[in-house]
This record gives C-alpha cells, structure tokens and sequence, in this order.
C-alpha cells in the first residue's frame, strides 16, 4: 500500500487528504487493518482493476465508488486520423500560453470546464472547489516551470487548451486539457487530443500517457478515435470522515 | 431516393434514430450524436452528396434543421 499524503488539498479542498493507492501485495486483512489508520479528512483509494477482490471490503469499510480513472497512451506512431478528423486538426493551431491566456484559461475553469471529475461531483464539496483545484494544479506546474500550457486557436479564438509534462524521458503526459464552452459540441475535440500528439512528435517523443473518468465518456472516445489505447484501469473510492 | 431521403438517412443510420425525431434533433441531444457521432455524420453528409464541409460548417452544424441550410450552400436541394 503506498500512501500519499496528499498536502495541497488542503489548500485547493480546505481538508486533509491521504490517497493511498492499493498493491498487488496488500491482504484483504492487512488493507482492513491498516486503511483506518491512514484515513484522513478525505481520503482516496486507487485499486488496480486487477483487484476486485477487494471492491466489496471497500464498500464493507465505508468507502464510496466515485469513478474508474484510466490509463491511456499513444506511441506517437501508425494511428493516422481519419479525413474528416485531420481537416478538424489541422484547422486548429497551438502555441505557448501567456499570461493573458491563464487569465481566460482560468475564467473558463471557474465557469465551469471540468464538471465530470470526482470532487466537481461529490455533494460534500462546494461546486467552486473543483476549479480551485484545477486552477491551484494548473498554477503549481507553471510556478516549478514543470510543464507547458498550450493554448488551441481556430481561427484566431482560443476554443481551448492542453497542458504538457515529460514525466520520464520522452514520455509525455498532458494532465488536463479542454475546450472552452463555446466549442465544446463543435467537432474540435479531435484537436484538443491531437495536438499533444503532433508536440510529443516534434520533441521527438517515444509516448504520452494520460488519466481519464469513465464519467466522461465523450473525452474516452475521443482519445481512442485519436490512436490512443488502453493501459490500466483502476477503481477510486473516497471517504470522508475524521 | 430524393436528398432529403439521402439527408434523412445520414442522420437515420449513423444515429439509429426514428424519422419522427429527425426535426427536433439537436447536437447531443441523444447519445450517439457526441463529437465522434457527428464526425460519422458528416462523413456520410460528404459521401452521400459528394461535397466538402468547410471546418465552419462543420462547427456549426447543431441541429438537423441548421444543417439543411448548410446544404444549399453546396447547393444541394432538399
């Protein structure tokens, strides 16, 4: 069992969060013994697929199914778009962000962005603390220069954005990314899922690996309709308590 | 078949929707027609008239009604 003590969400959640991700060596007995003591005020377990067999002690612990998280990646070759898709692509442009476009990238996260992710979903957190947090990951990444914010532009309007982190040596992992509310039923998606593509491939990049919800199931297709494929799986529980 | 049997069909077979429900259908406004759905729909509207959606029109095509005007643009006639 690794166990994370997850500090920042005290600043983006106000609570004190461990998220303690399940291994293939933890017993049903030691998870019983151990979870409680780990539990903060919100706490959040990540069990890989493969073990279901510990989904009904989860519940038995009081613990509560808010989503499977996904692992996706795309090796940067032999996954071609389609006609239709590509024309979609290549009408949107990237580039850097500036401060102007954090500025609206975060507007359009306080208006409402993210609306699938567990803490935008669970009743025991306030509706503006989904975006805090983003808005507070987002910030954190350009504070240590750890990552790019790219914005999308069709025609000279941004429509959206991604963000973009080696996490190992060419190995690419844009962490968010959307499109803002006036594009979001136009067909651009393709570009929001594309374009970390086209950047991982011109840094010469070998893969992106990316985290989705199963409660966003658009975002899902998009990425598998892109050339990405299944990874992993894994069941996250929350509780809250203490 | 006329064009707006043509028309119809796109929305029919890629969508698996009645024609009764053809004059109030809006982008998700049933499940299949989510970007990926109206990418297929497209792609049968290009095939089925033999024309080339600007990115646009694309965009814009929200609703089954909008998308007979698009049509007349690439003069098609329904």
């Amino acid at each position: 069992m690794k166990v994370i003590d997850a500090v920042w969400e005290k600043r983006n959640l106000g609570v004190t969060c461990a998220e303690i991700k399940i291994e293939d060596s933890d017993t049903a007995e030691e998870i019983r013994v151990r979870l409680p003591s780990e539990e903060k005020q919100y706490t959040v377990v990540k069990i890989p697929s493969r073990r279901s067999d510990t989904l009904f002690l989860m519940s038995e612990m009081g613990y509560t199914f808010v989503e499977t998280s996904i692992r996706l990646s795309h090796r940067l070759k032999g996954a071609e778009l389609s006609g239709i898709q590509k024309r979609m692509s290549d009408s949107v442009d990237y580039s850097l962000m500036d401060e102007s476009d954090i500025e609206e990238l975060y507007s359009e996260i306080r208006a409402g962005l993210f609306s699938t992710d567990r803490v935008f979903l669970d009743p025991a957190f306030a509706k503006g603390l989904a975006a805090n947090r983003y808005i507070g990951w987002i910030s954190d990444e350009i504070n240590r220069k750890t990552s790019d914010i790219y914005k999308l532009a069709y025609k000279g309007n941004s429509v959206g954005f991604f963000t973009f982190k080696e996490i190992e040596p060419n190995i690419y992992y844009p962490f968010l990314a959307g499109l803002y509310a006036n594009y979001r039923s136009s067909g651009l998606g393709i570009a929001m899922v594309h374009k970390p593509v086209c950047e991982a491939k011109k840094r010469e990049g070998k893969m992106i690996q990316t985290y989705m919800s199963t409660n966003n199931k658009g975002v899902i297709t998009t990425h598998l309709e892109a050339g990405y494929f299944l990874e992993e799986l894994e069941y996250i529980y929350v509780k809250h308590g203490k | 078949m006329t064009n707006l049997e043509k028309y119809n069909n796109a929305f029919i077979e890629t969508f698996g929707v009645a024609e009764e429900q053809l004059e109030s259908l809006l982008y998700q406004g049933v499940p299949e027609w989510d970007s990926i759905g109206h990418m297929q729909l497209i792609a049968a509207l290009e095939d089925a008239f033999d024309i080339m959606f600007d990115t646009d029109d694309i965009i814009g095509f929200s609703s089954y009604e909008i998308g007979k005007t698009y049509l007349k643009k690439y003069e098609v006639e329904l």
